[in-house]
């Protein structure tokens, strides 16, 4: 119970790093008139 | 409503680059900066504020592959939410082989988002095309 307690202290610290997440590099959307 | 609205409303999505929206083609090419944080949500709910009603989306994303619930996913928006990965009927193999390559190291992914469902639902669905090594740091 305490490591988790600890985790999560460091967690939302900022200590921890938090996993990469994706980068969007381009994006070609499709998009129709009006509603 | 126009081409140019959405342009700059897209535009103004902290982390984009360059817009070019076509309504000729219906289509909006955008262009992120690197380290962004957008997602295919965030782009698409923009569009539909400014009237127009976003479809299926073509990305090149790059990351890194993770195992959620017995599925291969990629982290997004800061690592918050994460798309679920899929195979295209026409590339077999394709998650398999994402798999094996993207267990160490960041990938550059292309493929469809597909067209939102009534509640919002696709815009976390990523089916993949082709996969290649990310540029190295």
């Amino acid at each position: 119970m305490k490591g988790k307690a600890l985790l999560l202290g460091c967690l939302l610290a900022g200590l921890v790093p938090r996993p990469a997440s994706a980068q969007l590099l381009e994006m070609r959307q499709i998009i129709f008139g009006m509603d | 409503m126009c081409a140019h609205a959405v342009s700059v409303a897209v535009q103004k999505l902290e982390g984009v680059e360059t817009v070019d929206v076509s309504l000729n083609e219906g289509l909006a090419l955008i262009r992120f900066k690197p380290g962004n944080d957008v997602t295919v949500d965030q782009v698409r709910e923009v569009i539909r504020r400014n009237g127009f009603t976003p479809k299926t989306a073509e990305v090149r994303v790059t990351g890194r592959v993770t195992e959620q619930q017995g599925g291969l996913t990629l982290l997004a928006g800061g690592g918050d939410r994460a798309y679920t990965l899929h195979e295209s009927p026409g590339g077999p193999g394709v998650l398999g082989q994402l798999e094996q390559a993207g267990r160490n190291r960041p990938l550059v992914i292309e493929g469809v988002v597909p067209e939102p469902g009534e509640n919002g639902e696709g815009s976390w669905t990523l089916v993949v095309r082709r996969f290649s090594s990310a540029p190295g740091p």
